[in-house]
């Protein structure tokens, strides 16, 4: 019987029920989607070396930019130098598909998969003998392209189209997923790498040597080593991604909440003639309850499908920042593990469950027989601002008491659901003084009419001020964040030109020269070295007119030149600070080539380079270790053209230097910045769409509850045209209501970023600005014109029908 | 209203409600429509007042075709001419009485006369009632500012359907006497579809609705 009804549900009410899948469908699919992006920001990283020479492989790269072959050719020619594998990575794009192209020498690839990457090909789909470079690759990305073996295949590459012909790989694991492997003479051809790879992979066995002689401007790690630290690396950025899902997913439940209250409020007297018959509170909550499970089930799987498919698309929107930031290309698993889909659907099936409790709960108080009964609540304020006191002074104690990411973003999850929680009772004041203010006119009555529903409207009007807050806070909050990345790069960039290695370092011979340049007054240099246990530290060479590029955040800046100069202190980068809880006069055991030291912090300067924080020593404490470094900054002589100096430089370069001015440096930075958190819009926009779900469905449950009201006035003699634009300006309302609430909501959720979250995730802090007016300028105007447009449908459903046909419906 | 014919679908048959209906009410006058469930009673007030269009036959109030009216003229025609009383009183709850009574000049778009709205107030007994919601109010209370409402900008015809169906029988026999001569006083007719003879006997003249056609009942 049960079945019965929850089938006949769905066949009478496909729209709502359509509605409601879609409500967890779309929570679902931010989930599936931002679990699988996460996954595939660690996973994916390093499987390629790891499927071509083992879990426990060995890679060596330079300390910055490729290695030159000769470089190469130098380390194989070691006594006892393990048998190297030579590698290049490219990103390439094949029809829309993000892909990965792997160059290795053929010896390696015949010993690993027993065929070589270059031998020709078998005949293709139209039965000639195809020719070309081949790229092989595992059968389900061939699957994935739509391709044969033999089938010609067209790259995009930033160096132009690269033509290859596809076989198959048989035998490859599901590192070489989206990866194709090619001749590595012929990827440095194909994509102008003429003289460089990427990395060297080695056998475990190698570690011993590798400890012994490798070179020390050359980094190692194992495959583990590097999904380890890019975990660690990418964990802020994990985090903050988890944390907006949830924040999808619990809008999500907001529209499910009021499509599910819709359909009890349409079979309230469905319910209370089932009652009267001798239907059972137990039976009628369990039926209640089999249909929200059903609708968990049905949602959830789409959303699973629905994910997969978003995280790709989430990925091309990450995939460039990843790979500019932490140097590694992610690739989407389109996959999602059993355990993953099940973990989902469960949480899926328990969210729709939790809703349904109150709605079972609304249901179970109608009277058995009276059909005509509406549920008059208490106050909205009078039910929750215990609760939101409670659960606002919760979030704060967690925030203050525990400086971990977790318990800031948990700690402001319950601060949000708080003030959530009072802001039905907010809105719905404001739109009755509104409606006071505005007396006997159309938008007047429509908005006194929409404060007899405010129970029914208060879950939808709290999931669009919790979106527009989060948009407007999270859009301002990167804002202020663009622009004081901004201001630390033109403040921190003081040289007239920064120069380095078209391939691998500068070394000393090539820093004097560049220091004896006509027209340049003095050089700056910096090296990174990284330590085994990853930390970092670089070494600088600083003239005087460089120190002023730094911010400092503790420490004089004086004292702290001069003890940095003298070799006796360090200095270290705010999230290098914070990350390992030092502060100014601490003592810090410092990882140089010579062997630890242990050193004193004398000062804590701002970053926004890297969130895992370094440590600025002066390269004077390098001693004869110094060697090459990665950058120099030229600071030009009063009188000198730049434009000059550059051409000095091109001839004394020969063809291997590469410079940048300052300017192009930070307009590269924003654009870095940009692409960065493309990605935060994206997921700002996503809960924004889905909280205009909520809301839709929260006025057709309106629509339906004051369906009387509505036959009275059309009965009385208000026209098709003036009903719907009474329930236009209902949303309009709504939407005034929540931006009016969204506000000083996003005024807090910027701030709680900007000085919480932030610093706990990636370790740097930003200024304590006020929040720039744009998201609240652009959201405003956007979330008016999107509801206008959201309160078409039920206007419309109101509006059309004939004033009989609405009684009777009525009655 | 003449040759009025009204079918319904109910998704397995067509039932023919009204078939072939004539009906002439004239000023002023009280006509009571009675009939079992089902018969009719409701479609015949919905039609006469433009809320629902007839399959066949034509609608005419004052002298005008409701039924030839595109849907805002006859919606706009309806507010200015007729007055609406239901069974279930239908009062906006989001607004109190003296707010419903506002209602229908503020639809029609014309002044609002408070001293007619006093007036009927007291005439009705409800002038102590003006600043209370409905849900504050019993049922007879309600059917009486409804009551009200309806005869508010004063029309020309008022259609009740069953008004006096949810009230136990000394109300809706207050109520009704109430409706008769509040109705006569402003010069409108009445039509009145009603279950109860008691109600219908206030009225000038009672036809009985059957096989979808209207018979004298006397």
């Amino acid at each position: 019987m049960l079945t019965r009804f929850v089938h006949a549900f769905a066949r009478r009410q496909p729209a709502q029920f359509l509605l409601a899948v879609a409500g967890i469908a779309a929570g679902i699919a931010v989930v599936t989607g931002v679990a699988l992006l996460r996954g595939a920001l660690l996973d994916s990283l390093d499987d390629a070396a790891t499927e071509l020479a083992g879990t426990d492989a060995l890679i060596v790269r330079a300390e910055r930019g490729p290695l030159p072959v000769p470089r190469y050719a130098e380390l194989a020619r070691m006594p006892g130098a393990p048998d190297w594998v030579p590698v290049i990575r490219e990103a390439v794009r094949a029809d829309g598909v993000r892909l990965e192209a792997v160059g290795i020498d053929a010896f390696s690839a015949a010993r690993r998969f027993g065929v070589d990457p270059a031998a020709p090909s078998p005949a293709g789909r139209s039965g000639a003998p195809a020719a070309g470079t081949v790229a092989r690759t595992d059968r389900a990305t061939l699957d994935l392209l739509g391709l044969r073996p033999g089938d010609r295949l067209t790259l995009d590459h930033e160096a132009g189209p690269v033509e290859v012909v596809v076989q198959p790989l048989d035998g490859a694991g599901p590192g070489l997923d989206r990866r194709l492997v090619l001749d590595i003479a012929d990827a440095q051809a194909a994509f102008g790498r003429r003289g460089t790879v990427d990395e060297l992979l080695a056998p475990a066995s190698a570690r011993r040597w590798i400890l012994e002689h490798l070179p020390e401007d050359l980094a190692w790690r194992t495959a583990d080593e590097r999904r380890e630290s890019a975990r660690q690396l990418t964990s802020g950025m994990r985090a903050n991604l988890a944390a907006m899902s949830l924040l999808a997913l619990a809008t999500g439940l907001f529209v499910v909440y009021s499509v599910l209250n819709f359909l009890a409020v349409q079979r309230r007297p469905l319910f209370a003639t089932l009652r009267g018959l001798g239907l059972t509170p137990r039976r009628l909550a369990g039926l209640l309850l089999v249909e929200s499970l059903v609708l968990g089930l049905v949602g959830s799987a789409i959303g699973v499908v629905l994910g997969t498919a978003l995280a790709d698309l989430l990925l091309a929107l990450i995939a460039d920042p990843v790979n500019e930031i932490y140097g590694q290309l992610p690739l989407a698993r389109s996959d999602p593990s059993a355990g993953l889909v099940l973990g989902i659907v469960g949480a899926g099936l328990v969210a729709a469950m939790l809703v349904a409790v109150p709605i079972v709960r609304e249901a179970l108080d109608v009277p058995p027989g009276r059909m005509a009964h509406e549920r008059r609540p208490p106050p909205l304020a009078r039910r929750v601002v215990p609760a939101a006191s409670a659960l606002v002074a919760a979030g704060a104690a967690w925030v203050a008491l525990d400086a971990r990411l977790v318990a800031g973003l948990g700690g402001l999850f319950l601060v949000l659901a708080g003030l959530l929680l009072v802001v039905p009772a907010l809105g719905f004041g404001a739109l009755r003084i509104a409606a006071a203010g505005l007396g006997r006119s159309l938008p007047g009555h429509a908005l006194t009419l929409l404060g007899a529903g405010r129970h029914r409207l208060a879950p939808g009007l709290a999931a669009l001020t919790l979106a527009l807050a989060l948009s407007i806070g999270m859009g301002a909050m990167i804002l202020g964040f663009r622009t004081a990345v901004d201001d630390w790069v033109a403040k921190l960039l003081r040289a007239d030109l920064y120069v380095s290695a078209t391939t691998g370092s500068l070394d000393a011979e090539r820093v004097e020269r560049l220091s004896r340049l006509e027209g340049v007054a003095a050089v700056s240099t910096v090296r990174d070295l990284s330590a085994r246990d990853g930390t970092r530290v670089t070494a600088y060479r600083l003239p005087e007119a460089a120190w002023g590029g730094f911010q400092w955040i503790a420490g004089d800046p004086e004292s702290v030149r001069e003890a940095f100069l003298s070799g006796r202190a360090i200095a270290v980068s705010e999230p290098f600070a914070r990350r390992r809880g030092l502060s100014v006069g601490d003592e810090l055991s410092v990882p140089l080539p010579l062997g630890e030291r242990k050193m004193r912090v004398a000062g804590v300067f701002r970053d926004y380079s890297t969130d895992r924080g370094f440590i600025a020593v002066d390269a004077s404490l390098l001693g004869r270790a110094r060697g090459p470094v990665g950058s120099v900054g030229l600071y030009l002589a009063d009188d000198a053209s730049r434009e000059r100096v550059i051409s000095r430089l091109a001839e004394a370069g020969d063809g291997r230097l590469d410079w940048i001015t300052p300017e192009d440096i930070r307009s590269q930075s924003l654009a870095v910045f940009d692409r960065t958190f493309r990605i935060s819009w994206a997921m700002a926009v996503l809960v924004a769409c889905i909280a205009l779900v909520a809301l839709v469905s929260a006025l057709l449950a309106h629509g339906l509850e004051r369906a009387r009201e509505y036959a009275t006035l059309r009965a009385l003699g208000l026209t098709p045209r003036r009903l719907g634009a009474l329930v236009v300006v209902q949303t309009l309302g709504l939407a005034c209501a929540a931006l009016a609430l969204a506000v000083p909501l996003a005024i807090f959720v910027h701030y709680a970023l900007t000085l919480v979250i932030q610093p706990r995730a990636f370790g740097w802090s930003l200024p304590a600005t006020l929040p720039p007016a744009a998201p609240f300028l652009w959201v405003a105007p956007s979330a008016l014109a999107l509801a206008a447009l959201a309160g078409l449908a039920p206007a419309w459903r109101v509006a059309r029908r004939r004033p009989a046909e609405a009684l009777r419906g009525a009655s | 209203m003449q040759g009025i014919r009204r079918t319904f679908d109910d998704g397995e048959r067509r039932i023919r409600v009204l078939d072939g209906l004539d009906l002439e009410v004239a000023a002023g006058e009280r006509v009571a429509v009675m009939g079992a469930s089902g018969s009719g009673k409701s479609t015949l007030l919905h039609l006469a007042g433009g809320m629902d269009l007839p399959d066949e036959g034509s609608v005419e109030l004052l002298g005008r075709a409701i039924h030839a009216l595109e849907e805002p003229e006859r919606t706009t025609y309806r507010a200015a001419h007729i007055g609406l009383i239901f069974q279930e009183h239908n009062l906006v709850d989001a607004l109190d009485a003296r707010e419903n009574l506002r209602l229908v000049p503020w639809l029609t778009r014309t002044e609002v006369d408070e001293e007619r709205i006093e007036s009927l107030a007291r005439a009705l007994g409800v002038e102590d009632l003006l600043d209370r919601r409905p849900s504050r109010m019993s049922g007879g209370q309600r059917q009486r500012v409804a009551i009200a409402r309806a005869l508010v900008h004063a029309p020309r015809l008022v259609l009740a359907d069953e008004p006096t169906g949810s009230l136990d029988q000394d109300t809706a026999d207050r109520v009704m006497d109430l409706l008769a001569e509040r109705a006569h006083d402003a010069g409108a007719a009445l039509l009145l579809a009603t279950h109860s003879r008691r109600a219908a006997e206030r009225c000038d003249r009672r036809l009985a609705l059957r096989g979808g056609l209207l018979e004298p009942l006397d």
